[in-house]
């Protein structure tokens, strides 16, 4: 990790691949992915010419106005939507073949979505455990490692309770949890905190940042949050939109652990600044 | 917290007060207006008979026979409304296809087959039965068939998410999220199945509270008539609240069953 402060902003218009920061090999790479919704009425092309690398423990965040294709670039890369062309490799290995997926990829996912989506019949502890309970972990252990999960995301005292029973930021720290629960290698995480209030928000950027450390996971964060995704990233990956491609690419060189305090400081607000003009270039 | 409390035991006070005030102004009527005891008996009387009804042997026979067609109907159309809620829910052209079959008979009175099970299947318990599932089944079919499609897209996208199997995404996602809906259906068809079978017994045969019913219009006897349609008022209760318990047992976790405590 670099310890200078220091920014490099590529101009816009570089949606040339770019390589990760240790790229011998990409943890997660997307090859020339272009996504199409077809439907009755309507035909989207939601991607086009996505060429992304992203190295081992790397904090990507992808940023880009509405409807831009952040949640079609996320769930690809999560195996939830197939590309219409392209390929999405992990650790050199494709996600796809054929219209199935590599069971062995999709263990290094973990996915957490804008809304927790907890099963509302399962408790905190039950829900924590349930990927572990699907791969035939024991109960002792799962409800083990659960509680453990629990007090790393700040919910002990609640592991019996329902979903219906906490805050909108509690049933977020509890599907992390859960994505947690497996040990995922890569966190794909979808505007996680979109429908927080700015100060829970703020509180779970700093966990997101201490569990990525801690977890040595590779991160793909969707944002439309400029300060957000600065923030937490290592690079910032700003898409412009109809059809979705990639506008530029941001390297984040500020020194780790970040404090909220950083977001003050004028080299983070000449990101921001540089970020938000790229955005507003679309409008026109 | 205050308020909730008050609004926990409201019912429990509420309904006697109600249920005196109904009786007291029944009792009233009669005196006021001089209703003749044929047309509307006494509170009184009618409890004086209902204790003696109640004592009969008789009387309990005719209660198990009405039980045992309900049960058994309802039984048999919850096995049927599941099965059949299950296999339309999932494989869309199979209801797309019997669509117009399903609206068609829900708009039939199914009151008006009666005569013809009678026909078929004679003034036993069979007619009875039949009348009770078949009124029971399309409520519990028709629920059943909303919640298989109603399963959360972005519950299915956790379990897609996790490489879930479809078994487990059966009995982790798709069986518990439907489990509301059956009750809700379940609640609805055991009223169904007692009506069915009341009607039933009315067009036929020798046994239950139904042909209790019309066996004491029959002899004008005002205050066994009411008696008899307070131990069905009794009895629909009683197995309303019996699906309600197994509800609260399955479903805890439930809007339904929280926002009733
Ligand atoms: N399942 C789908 N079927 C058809 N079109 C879709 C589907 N999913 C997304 N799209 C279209 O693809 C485009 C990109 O959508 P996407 O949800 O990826 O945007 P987004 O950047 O995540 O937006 P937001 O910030 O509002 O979440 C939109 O034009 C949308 O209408
Ligand atoms: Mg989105």
């Amino acid at each position: 990790m670099t310890d200078r402060v220091l920014t490099k902003t590529e101009p816009s218009g570089a949606a040339t691949a770019s390589e990760g920061p240790t790229s011998q090999q990409a943890e997660l790479e997307l090859v020339g992915i272009a996504k199409k919704f077809e439907t009755k009425r309507t035909s989207t092309l939601a991607l086009t010419g996505i060429d992304l690398a992203i190295g081992r423990r790397e904090f990507v965040s992808v940023i880009g106005r509405s409807g831009c294709g952040k949640t079609t670039l996320l769930r690809t890369l999560a195996g939830l939507v197939s590309p219409s062309e392209g390929e999405v490799r992990v650790q050199g290995r494709g996600l796809w073949r054929g219209n199935s997926r590599d069971p062995e990829v999709m263990h290094k996912f973990g996915v957490i979505f804008q809304d927790a989506n907890l099963f509302p019949w399962y408790t905190v502890e039950e829900n924590i455990a349930l990927p572990l309970r699907m791969r035939g972990e024991d109960k002792r252990s799962r409800l083990h490692r659960a509680h453990e999960l629990a007090e790393l995301v700040g919910l002990t005292g609640f592991e019996r309770s329902y979903p219906r029973e906490l805050s909108g930021g509690m049933r977020q720290r509890t599907a992390i949890a859960r994505a947690l629960s497996y040990r995922p290698e890569i966190l794909l995480m979808d505007e996680p905190f979109g429908a927080l209030d700015a100060l829970t928000r703020e509180r779970m950027n700093l966990e997101v940042q201490s569990i990525a450390t801690t977890t040595e996971a590779t991160v793909v964060f969707v944002t439309h949050d400029i300060t957000e995704a600065v923030f937490l990233a290592d690079r910032v990956v700003l898409l412009s939109p109809r059809p979705g491609r990639i506008k530029s690419i941001t390297d984040i060189a500020l020194q780790r652990p970040r404090e909220l305090d950083l977001q003050t400081t004028p080299q983070f607000q000449d990101i921001v600044r540089t970020l938000r003009h790229q955005l507003y270039e679309d409008e026109a | 917290m205050e308020r909730e409390k008050w609004m926990k035991l409201l019912p429990w006070i509420s309904t006697p007060i109600l249920l005196a005030l109904v009786i007291g102004g029944w009792d009233l009527a009669i005196t006021a207006f001089g209703v003749s005891p044929y047309v509307l008996p006494r509170p009184g009387t009618v409890a004086e008979t209902l204790s003696e009804m109640v004592v009969e042997a008789d009387t309990w026979e005719h209660i198990q026979a009405t039980v045992v067609e309900t049960v058994v109907g309802f039984v048999i159309a919850l096995v049927l409304g599941i099965a059949m809620g299950v296999t339309l829910g999932k494989i869309r052209w199979l209801e797309v296809a019997v669509r117009p079959l399903i609206v068609a008979s829900q708009v039939i009175p199914k009151v008006a087959l009666i005569p013809l099970f009678v026909i078929w299947f004679g003034f036993g318990i069979t007619s009875k039965v039949i009348m009770a599932l078949l009124l029971a089944f399309f409520p519990i079919m028709l629920n059943v068939l909303l919640g298989v499609r109603s399963v959360d897209p972005g519950h299915q996208d956790v379990m897609r998410s996790l490489d879930a199997g479809r078994w487990q995404t059966l009995r982790h996602l798709e069986l518990k999220s439907t489990l509301p809906y059956v009750f809700a259906g379940m609640e609805v068809g055991i009223v169904f199945a007692l009506i069915g079978a009341i009607v039933g017994e009315y067009l036929g045969g020798s046994q239950g509270l139904g042909f209790l019913v019309v066996e004491t219009l029959n002899a004008l006897d005002g205050p066994r008539l009411f008696g008899v349609i307070i131990l069905l008022a009794f009895l629909g209760s009683l197995m309303f609240f019996a699906i309600n318990g197994l509800k609260r047992i399955f479903i805890p976790w439930h809007e339904s069953v929280i926002s009733a405590q």
